[in-house]
């Protein structure tokens, strides 16, 4: 064993490669398998939002069916196959990266850097502001300024929506009475941001459940709206 | 016309205050393209000796000065000279570097991880930048490197990027590491 725990790692690829070549292996499946439970271990130890844990866990899936291939011979299957060797190659890949990212690293510790000429700050726009602008002006328009605020702040004003998907459902579904009906149209009777995602989302319910079929044209066109059958 | 077109490109690179490319080179000269490749790449070697260099980026060319004096010119400039680039962002430049043009997926394919802000700092400190659309679903941003990466790692053309090495981490090489085609 070995500990390589103090180290962050940012991806899945990052920890194999690293526990590969502190075991100097090669990058191969036999490889793979010898890590196995040093990976298992320091996923263990992760602390990470899900989504962040969820690509560790992908790849520890495969490392796991790696390992109990060996134990029972005749479990492969073509699909696991396929992504194993996905996982050899992108591990191939990954590490020529690395290496050279260590490689233009090393080109930086040299501290070079050219520096091109510097644009004239004179032609760089900026505020000025009039030359009758005074300092006993300027005190004068801020206090109109501050004149014309309320009072108080705004309390800002949340509506209950009272609207549900049911009643928009129901609205297009009158409208469809007298045969189709254009989407822009259906749209503008909704008098908020709110109604209209409600719309929209009546809509896809509808569509899900074949009750209407839509049509358009073209990329942007308006659709069409009519019942199912 | 019968000046010499390294004397041309020489005042125009001189006032130009951001990268010419070879074509506007040729516009302005009534040179042909040929003729002003030739003289630029003549004028590249003449500044090597020079506390100028004349740097190249793609068909883009700059007046800069020289790498090796960064030191003290970034003194006189007063800003600091420092590459504080976090080893996931090297890791990342170098893909761009060597795949462009590269979309986020296809950078995030290799990484195996996602590298949005990755792609937005190194954007932001102007060392890639959006080279095109890729003509595949959704059209994604392809990026590539820029005339501010050549300065920042003191290079003279992107022929001075080592060579990206083929696998030669590891020297054993045994039958099942074979990977299959």
């Amino acid at each position: 064993m070995f500990a390589v725990t103090t180290d962050k790692f940012e991806g899945p690829l990052d920890l194999l490669l690293n526990l590969i070549e502190s075991e100097k292996l090669d990058i191969c499946q036999i490889s793979l398998s010898k890590i196995t439970d040093s990976y298992i271990n320091h996923i263990e130890k992760m602390e990470g939002s899900a989504e962040e844990m969820a690509d560790f866990l992908v790849i520890a899936a495969k490392l796991l069916y790696l390992k109990s291939k060996e134990l029972l011979p005749g479990i492969e299957n073509d699909e696991d196959e396929t992504e194993l060797a996905e996982l050899e190659r992108n591990l191939v890949e990954y590490a020529k990266y690395k290496k050279a990212a260590d490689e233009l690293s090393e080109i930086l510790s040299k501290n070079y850097r050219s520096y091109s000429r510097k644009v004239k700050l004179d032609s760089v726009s900026c505020f000025e502001p009039p030359k009758s602008l005074s300092k006993d002006k300027l005190w004068q328009l801020f206090q109109g300024v501050l004149k014309k605020l309320p009072d108080t702040p705004q309390e800002e004003k949340i509506e209950a929506v009272k609207l549900t998907l049911e009643d928009k459902r129901n609205e297009l579904k009158n409208c469809l009475k007298n045969g189709r009906v254009s989407f822009r149209h259906f749209m503008k009777k909704a008098r908020s941001k709110v109604e209209m995602i409600v719309s929209f989302l009546a809509l896809l319910e509808m569509i899900k459940k074949k009750e209407v079929r839509v049509e358009q044209k073209s990329n942007f066109e308006d659709l069409t709206i009519e019942n199912y059958n | 016309m019968n000046k010499d077109p390294k004397s041309i490109i020489e005042s125009i690179l001189f006032v130009a205050e951001k990268p010419v490319s070879i074509k506007e080179l040729a516009s302005v000269s009534a040179f042909m393209l040929t003729d002003i490749q030739n003289a630029l790449k003549e004028l590249m070697k003449e500044y090597e000796k020079r506390g100028i260099k004349l740097i190249r980026k793609g068909d883009y060319f700059s007046f800069v000065s020289d790498p090796s004096n960064a030191k003290i010119v970034s003194a006189y400039l007063n800003e600091e000279l420092r590459h504080d680039l976090s080893e996931q962002a090297l890791e990342t430049l170098a893909i761009i570097t060597y795949k462009q043009p590269i979309t986020r997926i296809e950078i995030e394919n290799l990484r195996g991880v996602n590298s949005e802000s990755l792609i937005r700092s190194l954007l932001i400190r102007g060392l890639v930048c959006e080279v095109g659309r890729k003509d595949a679903v959704g059209r994604p941003i392809l990026y590539g490197t820029t005339m501010e990466f050549i300065q920042y790692f003191g290079l003279l053309s992107e022929e001075e990027i080592p060579k990206l090495q083929e696998q030669s981490l590891f020297t054993n090489k045994d039958e099942d590491s074979k990977i299959p085609s």
